[in-house]
């Protein structure tokens, strides 16, 4: 009688399986393969593909191809999920450079430790009860917000008090919407943080902008261009060193004019003009002393950008403004006509 | 024994993060240290640095790591399973040797720029790398275990299974490490089930296929050949 198929799997699996079944079924199949050519040649094919499977495990962590980024190969290790697991997985399962970090990582994570590990990490100088005693105080004072939490035991208490049946089924009434609205906030806390990051981006996004446009200035600067328009944000860029807020409206009397000192060696003096009614069309701009004498203008058609939280932002070459009393009127363009939007009135002070 | 040591990990965690008790972090620190200093130590020697100094300050540095930002990882951290604090604390240690290495070899790298030029560098290559035998072989074995893989798997669970056995066999992992893997959903023994079923069914059929072989060659030389070479 030759060797079955279980015989064959039990004497394939013989050298790692600790299982008595396995071993009983062994025995028997060894005293026939003594004297059996044709089960030790079939025996032997068995082996060989399974020396071919072994072959198929990666020596070398090949070179990185277009693999995900490193840090999720610990988080799946460490059984932390996320929504792309399954396609990571996948890649690590025919990646050499992937699967490696990925068995790393599961090796580095595994929970038991070697007699070695003890004695080596029993030696550390952060093992000392000492030093973790100082650490953990320097912990506490590191960035300790003031106020103090037993959160735990108020909770512990709550739960023991409400464990019999007619105060838990009240509980569960009065809880139920509390929790849910504990999710509900979480997730517009959530929302908000999500917010406050894009605001974030946003700024700096913006203020990339006005270095690039500030670069793009200069070079412009220094190919000998002339008449080029200047932007506000660029004239912004190029070293402005006062800046003010002008309410609409003119003034009862001097006392109540808006004062700006503007600093020796300004370029340029920031306005930024309020108004209620945002204005659409071209926009002047024009700069004039209290007798109506014009001194300075400009004429654009702002941007929706330029125009955000009802602000205008007026670049006024500092030169022009010496000590006095001063109005800006800004006027809108539209059919050939012009209307007069809003007058700031302000002194300069040097 | 101190208070703290029967808190939850989540209420150990929400104490550190909002009270400034020093027993709290004490217990903080008694009960994750092991956990740490094996990451660290582990992830270090990979590395090529696992000297105590080395250890002990990426140890430190980990646990600041976690008091960054006012404890806003901790304050922040959302307990999903029991385990996911212990996973949590992996992950920022091992990213914490991670960018350490990564930042003190790029500044070796940026050192010894000057000092080394493609002329007098020969490398030599491996027995594994690209266009060797062995890789060769090891490509074409690979080829041949996909084909006859795709003939032993089917169901719903195609791709899952296809995936266990790759990273049995390739990645190296062992049926323990795939089950705790996220999206496996198969304990240690499933997995091992798993594995042999499709080893013993792959190796049907790559057999098979030696057989045939070996038939057709025997035949060809005794000059018989199968109708559809003529």
């Amino acid at each position: 009688m030759h060797l079955t198929d279980d015989q064959i799997e039990a004497m394939l699996r013989t050298a790692s399986s600790e299982s008595a079944s396995d071993r009983e079924t062994t025995e028997t199949a060894k005293i026939h393969l003594k004297t059996c050519a044709r089960c030790q040649s079939a025996l032997r094919s068995h082996e060989e593909v399974m020396e071919q499977l072994a072959l198929l495990k990666s020596t070398s962590p090949g070179a990185p191809g277009d693999c995900p980024p490193d840090a999720v190969w610990n988080q799946l290790a460490a059984k932390i999920a996320t929504v792309d697991s399954e396609r990571y997985l996948d890649h690590a399962a025919r990646c050499e450079h992937c699967g490696t970090m990925l068995r790393e990582a599961i090796a580095d994570f595994t929970d038991e430790l070697t007699p070695g590990e003890v004695t080596l990490i029993a030696g550390l100088g952060t093992s000392m009860p000492e030093w973790q005693g100082r650490f953990a105080a320097q912990l506490r004072d590191s960035e300790f917000p003031a106020a103090v939490s037993h959160r735990g035991d108020r909770w512990r208490s709550f739960a023991l008090a409400i464990l019999k049946p007619a105060p838990l089924a009240l509980a569960a009434a009065l809880v139920l919407p509390l929790l849910l609205g504990i999710q509900t906030r979480q997730w517009k806390n959530h929302a908000d943080a999500q917010l406050a990051e894009a605001s974030a981006e946003i700024l700096r996004l913006q203020q990339d902008n006005v270095q690039q446009r500030s670069r793009i200035s200069q070079l412009t600067a220094q190919l000998g261009t002339t008449n080029v328009s200047v932007s506000p944000m660029e004239r912004h860029a190029e070293g402005v060193a006062a800046s003010f807020v002008l309410e609409p409206g003119l003034t009862r009397g001097a006392g109540e004019l808006k004062r700006m000192k503007v600093p020796h060696g300004a370029r340029f003096v920031g306005i930024t003009l309020r108004f209620t009614q945002p204005p659409s069309g071209v926009l002047s701009r024009e700069l004039l002393t209290t007798d109506r004498q014009p001194i300075w203008s400009e004429e654009s058609r702002p941007s929706v950008d330029e125009l955000r939280d009802g602000n205008l932002l007026l670049m006024v070459p500092a030169h022009l403004l010496s000590a006095g009393d001063y109005q800006i009127v800004l006027s809108w363009q539209f059919n050939g006509r012009s209307e007069e939007v809003a007058t700031y009135a302000f002194r300069v002070t040097r | 024994m101190s208070r703290y040591s029967s808190l939850s990990i989540d209420e150990l965690v929400c104490r550190c993060s909002e009270s400034g008790e020093d027993a709290a972090w004490e217990e903080f620190v008694r009960r994750f240290h092991r956990l740490i200093a094996m990451v660290v130590l582990r992830s270090a020697a990979r590395l090529g640095d696992s000297s105590k100094e080395t250890v002990d300050d990426l140890i430190q540095e980990t646990y600041l790591k976690l008091c960054s930002n006012k404890f806003r990882v901790l304050k922040n951290f959302e307990q999903r399973h029991p385990d996911a604090f212990i996973g949590y604390i992996k992950v920022v240690a091992a990213n914490v040797v991670r960018d350490y290495f990564k930042i003190s070899r790029s500044e070796k790298r940026g050192l010894n720029q000057a000092t080394q030029t493609p002329e007098d560098f020969d490398a030599v290559a491996g027995e594994d790398t690209v266009g060797s035998p062995t890789a060769v072989e090891r490509t074409v074995l690979m080829r041949q275990v996909e084909h006859y893989l795709g003939d032993c798997l089917g169901g719903a669970d195609r791709d899952r299974n296809a995936r266990i056995f790759w990273l049995y066999y390739r990645a190296g992992l062992s049926a323990g490490a795939i089950a705790s893997l996220p999206a496996t959903d198969l304990t240690t023994k499933g997995v091992e089930s798993l594995i042999f079923r499709i080893t013993k069914e792959l190796r049907e059929r790559i057999l098979d296929a030696k057989r045939a072989t070996r038939k057709n060659a025997q035949n060809a030389s005794e000059g018989i050949f199968p109708a559809e070479s003529f």
